[in-house]
């Protein structure tokens, strides 16, 4: 999805495009605070309306110098907003936040919740033993080149990379067949 | 998912976020590309619930390795003791003592303390979909459903209740009534109100929708461990059964409590 077109439909005032694109981008910037800030869910929301209305008025406002930086100006929003909030919720300085980002490494959180992970496994469950051995393999081995895993099961580079996206993308639809989302 | 056209870049680059090689610049700068791939977000996010899968596995593979370990160094020790005949008959004697202690523990053990004491509300209660709501806006109902949520997990119960009883009153024939019976019998159930709970799983059960069967199993499952906490035990069984034959999420835990409830009903010859 191209964002600049947030930026022209704010000028042209077209309030469905901007609606349109708004709503596309609401769930992905929540993604980004729960997953890469360990956002709890009622912030995330709170933060990202606060910041989409933010950036909204400054690029109504043209203060946005390229509009070919509107995601990146909307992410950066949403991150600083988030860490002002934690900040006040916490008392403590803007700087100690910061020293806490910078911490690595970062815990990454995953939004699925324990009775998704339950079908996730079941997901997992259902692959061939080949192929939960190299899932296993990969995440074990965290540190080792893609060279080695490839070598390790007899298959190149290359393939290593299809396999590992094909079995995630299949556990992917799995469980959300399962749940029926 | 629709069928997506790969980005081998950008999979690379999610790989060492997830193994934390990305400086945060780095991981900004890939997250301003996923917002502009949401199929990747999606596979991100069942990367990292995979990876905590694996890591719990991995763990408990090492945690058995331990118990194996320890095992050989008890069996090296036994064999010692082997020669002095008075220290094995006491060695018997002492695990006769203890695993007749052990037996009559689990024997005596109330049927209750082993049915779920407390439903995690953050991880139970069901909500309407926040991330798959992208195109379309949210019914009345679901955003009941969701302010419910907020309420019951912010420690406002009974506001949550109300929501899921408005919920219940004035959208009846929606399918969110049937999440709104299911969450309100979860709080009736760590309210102590077993009676209650039950009937509001009895609602879900009567109002789901065959395509859902996570919904079913869980208002099984809790439904029958609302029967154990009721003294009910022939109606837990049949509960928990299906919960067991329904072969999903809580297969281990329902066959394990059948096992007690079979002993405790006298459905097993010893």
């Amino acid at each position: 999805m191209d964002y600049t077109q947030l930026v022209t439909a704010l000028k042209e005032n077209n309030s469905k495009k901007i609606n349109e694109l708004l709503e596309a981008l609401r769930p992905r910037l929540m993604a980004f605070l729960r997953v890469h800030m360990n956002a709890d869910r009622a912030d995330a929301e709170d933060c990202v309306q606060n910041s989409l209305l933010d950036s909204i008025e400054i690029i109504k406002e043209d203060r946005l110098n390229d509009p070919g930086q509107v995601v990146s100006y909307i992410l950066s929003t949403c991150r600083n907003n988030y860490l002002k909030m934690r900040r006040d919720k916490r008392t403590e300085s803007l700087d100690e936040v910061s020293e806490d980002q910078r911490q690595a490494p970062r815990q990454l959180q995953s939004l699925l919740d324990e009775e998704q992970k339950r079908l996730l496994e079941w997901c997992l469950n259902q692959l061939k033993k080949e192929y939960q051995k190299f899932m296993q393999y990969w995440f074990d081995h965290p540190d080792t080149h893609t060279n080695k895993v490839a070598e390790h099961f007899g298959i190149s580079v290359n393939n290593a990379w299809t396999r590992k996206h094909r079995l995630i993308k299949k556990l992917n639809e799995c469980y959300r067949k399962k749940s029926n989302l | 998912m629709h069928k997506m056209s790969r980005d081998l870049e950008l999979e690379k680059q999610i790989d060492a976020y997830i193994k934390g090689k990305l400086t945060e610049e780095q991981a900004l700068e890939l997250w301003e590309k996923l917002l502009e791939n949401p199929d990747y977000i999606e596979l991100l996010d069942t990367e990292l619930g995979l990876k905590s899968i694996l890591e719990e596995r991995a763990s408990s593979d090492s945690a058995d390795d331990t118990d194996v370990s320890s095992a050989k160094e008890r069996s090296i020790i036994y064999s010692i003791q082997r020669y002095w005949k008075w220290m094995a008959a006491a060695a018997v004697v002492i695990i006769l003592v203890v695993a007749v202690n052990i037996l009559r523990i689990n024997t005596s053990q109330n049927l209750k303390n082993v049915a779920v004491k407390n439903i995690q509300l953050a991880e139970n209660l069901s909500s309407a979909r926040i991330l798959r709501s992208q195109s379309s806006g949210l019914s009345v109902a679901d955003s009941l459903l969701n302010v419910g949520f907020e309420a019951a997990i912010s420690g406002n119960v009974g506001k949550a209740l109300a929501m899921y009883n408005k919920i219940i009153t004035d959208h009846g024939d929606e399918p969110a009534v049937v999440k709104a019976f299911l969450n309100r019998g979860i709080i009736q159930y760590n309210n102590g109100k077993f009676d209650h709970s039950i009937s509001s799983f009895r609602k879900v059960l009567a109002n789901i929708n065959k395509k859902n069967p996570i919904l079913k199993e869980k208002a099984l499952w809790y439904m029958g461990n609302a029967y154990i906490n009721t003294d009910r035990l022939e109606q837990a069984r049949n509960a928990i059964h299906s919960v067991y034959a329904m072969d999903g999420i809580y297969r281990h835990s329902a066959f394990r409590l059948l096992k007690k409830l079979d002993y405790k009903l006298g459905n097993v010859d010893f």
